[in-house]
């Protein structure tokens, strides 16, 4: 019998699409009986929807994950309306890359799909995928960001803070401790918070 | 002279014309017991009602600017609330106090507006920015949300799920499964006898009161938030408490020592699992 935890690491792969027939079969049974993971695929079927709307063929010349790396840091960790091009240039960039991933990780061998999931730490790959969503809805919020209340704006920023300050302190610690499954957990962890709120302040009505 | 004439008319026009009144709302509509109400009222109070009818019956008033009261649908499906221009909320808070059958399957979307609910058993979906959840009785199904809104639930729902980001979660003497999130919001829960529990917060803190049913599940998570377990002495689980770089302190298991790191050990016959991760929130265990 699959566990939650197991499931919600097959839901963050799916996102890469990722996932072998068996995977999904398995998490297909899970989510029959477990409204909360199902809620969860949902989520994340949603955000891989939304990806695909994007270009995917674009390979990146290079390896560019540390620079992506830095800028995110940077850019990510509060929107800002002066920003926006930078942030926007930023999500396109990260979802072209995120895009050739998705593309390069279905091409992958079956036996390597479809590895145990909880166990190691996330593939860079994953972590492109929750940064390059939270890049893009961050830039779907600056746009409306004058259409919401100013109370709100600033409890959605602190919140944010709260969230990257802890994915800034996980990934420093899994640096120093690379197969701690806890710290990635944690960190998958964190990163589905931040795109849970984002997804939510996104669908904000006006003036609330 | 003819000028100023004209001029005091008008004024004296104007103010004999009538102010614009609020709007009052008294409707009621026939509805299966089962009735799915969607209610929209973004800015005000909102009261749901479960009782013993097969009506809908909605009394309310809605201040000038508030926009206008809409209702319709059939016995199956209603849709009322308050309508707005485009997607926006009002300038002036409604209160909408809303009667349905007992068995009616509710949502509820507000933003800046108060939500209490009580005495409805069919399933609940509730939404809002920052204004407060409240839930009493026994639904079938719960979900809430809100931004920073505070959500307080004390009943008996087969299945809840809360999420908020800054707002405080208070949940009372639940039973069956729960999900509760939030970022910096408190989770507090007392009294609960759960099946299957998930805590999640990245900063605040987490305190659960109550037990863990044979073969079920508590897994509780957090980044830098507290966590405070208060079981009952005869607790019969396998625990497993992670705290990467906080302390772990525990009435239960070995001798009590506060120390970083990961401890396991069973009480019991082991049949409920407890999980605790944080990266560096302290985690306590205590005998209720």
């Amino acid at each position: 019998m699959m566990r939650c935890d197991d499931a919600r690491a097959l839901i963050s792969r799916s996102v890469a699409g990722s996932l072998s027939d068996a995977d999904r079969s398995a998490l297909a049974a899970h989510t029959t009986s477990c409204d909360e993971c199902r809620l969860d695929r949902d989520a994340a079927e949603r955000i891989r929807a939304a990806l695909s709307m994007l270009p995917a063929g674009v390979e990146p010349p290079r390896d560019l994950w540390p620079d992506i790396h830095r800028r995110l840091d940077r850019r990510t960790a509060a929107w800002h309306p002066s920003a926006r091009p930078a942030l926007l240039a930023a999500a396109v960039a990260l979802l072209a890359v995120s895009g050739s991933i998705t593309v390069r990780l279905l091409q992958r061998p079956h036996a390597q799909r479809s590895a145990p999931a909880a166990v190691t730490r996330p593939p860079a790959s994953e972590e492109v995928e929750f940064v390059a969503g939270a890049a893009a809805l961050s830039e779907a919020l600056a746009s409306r960001e004058a259409t919401l209340a100013p109370r709100t704006v600033a409890i959605l920023r602190r919140n944010v803070a709260v969230i990257d300050e802890a994915i800034r302190e996980s990934r420093e610690a899994l640096a120093q401790d690379p197969s701690n499954a806890v710290l990635t957990a944690l960190l998958r962890a964190t990163h589905r918070q931040k795109l849970d709120l984002l997804q939510r302040a996104v669908a904000l009505p006006s003036r609330t | 002279m003819r000028h100023r004439c004209h001029l005091i008319l008008l004024l004296l026009l104007f103010a004999a014309a009538p102010l614009p009144a609020q709007e009052r709302v008294d409707r009621r509509l026939a509805a299966d017991p089962d009735v799915a109400v969607r209610i929209f009222n973004l800015i005000g109070f909102t009261r749901v009602i479960g009782w013993d009818r097969d009506t809908i019956a909605v009394t309310g008033t809605l201040p000038v600017g508030a926009g206008h009261f809409v209702a319709g649908g059939t016995r199956g499906a209603v849709k009322l609330g308050i309508d707005t221009p485009g997607d926006s909320a009002g300038s002036a808070a409604a209160t909408l106090e809303i009667h349905v059958p007992h068995g009616a399957r509710v949502w509820v979307k507000g933003a800046a507006s108060d939500i209490e609910i009580s005495g409805v058993d069919g399933e609940l979906d509730l939404y809002s920015v920052s204004g407060r959840i409240r839930v009493e009785g026994q639904p079938r199904q719960l979900s809430a949300e809100s931004i920073d809104g505070n959500i307080e639930v004390e009943g008996r729902a087969a299945s809840t799920r809360v999420r908020t980001a800054g707002g405080a979660i208070t949940l009372r003497y639940l039973r069956g499964a729960l999900t509760a999130s939030s970022v910096s919001g408190p989770i507090r829960i007392g009294g609960a006898a759960l099946t299957r529990g998930r805590l999640e917060s990245v900063s605040g803190e987490v305190s659960y009161k109550g037990d863990v049913l044979g073969g079920g599940t508590l897994d509780v998570q957090t980044h830098s938030g507290l966590v405070e377990l208060r079981l009952p002495p005869a607790v019969s689980a396998d625990f497993d408490l992670v705290a990467y770089a906080g302390a772990i302190t525990s009435e239960f298991g070995s001798a009590d020592s506060a120390r970083a790191g990961r401890r396991r050990f069973s009480t019991g016959t082991g049949s409920a699992l407890i999980t605790v991760r944080t990266f560096k929130g302290a985690v306590r265990l205590v005998r209720q």
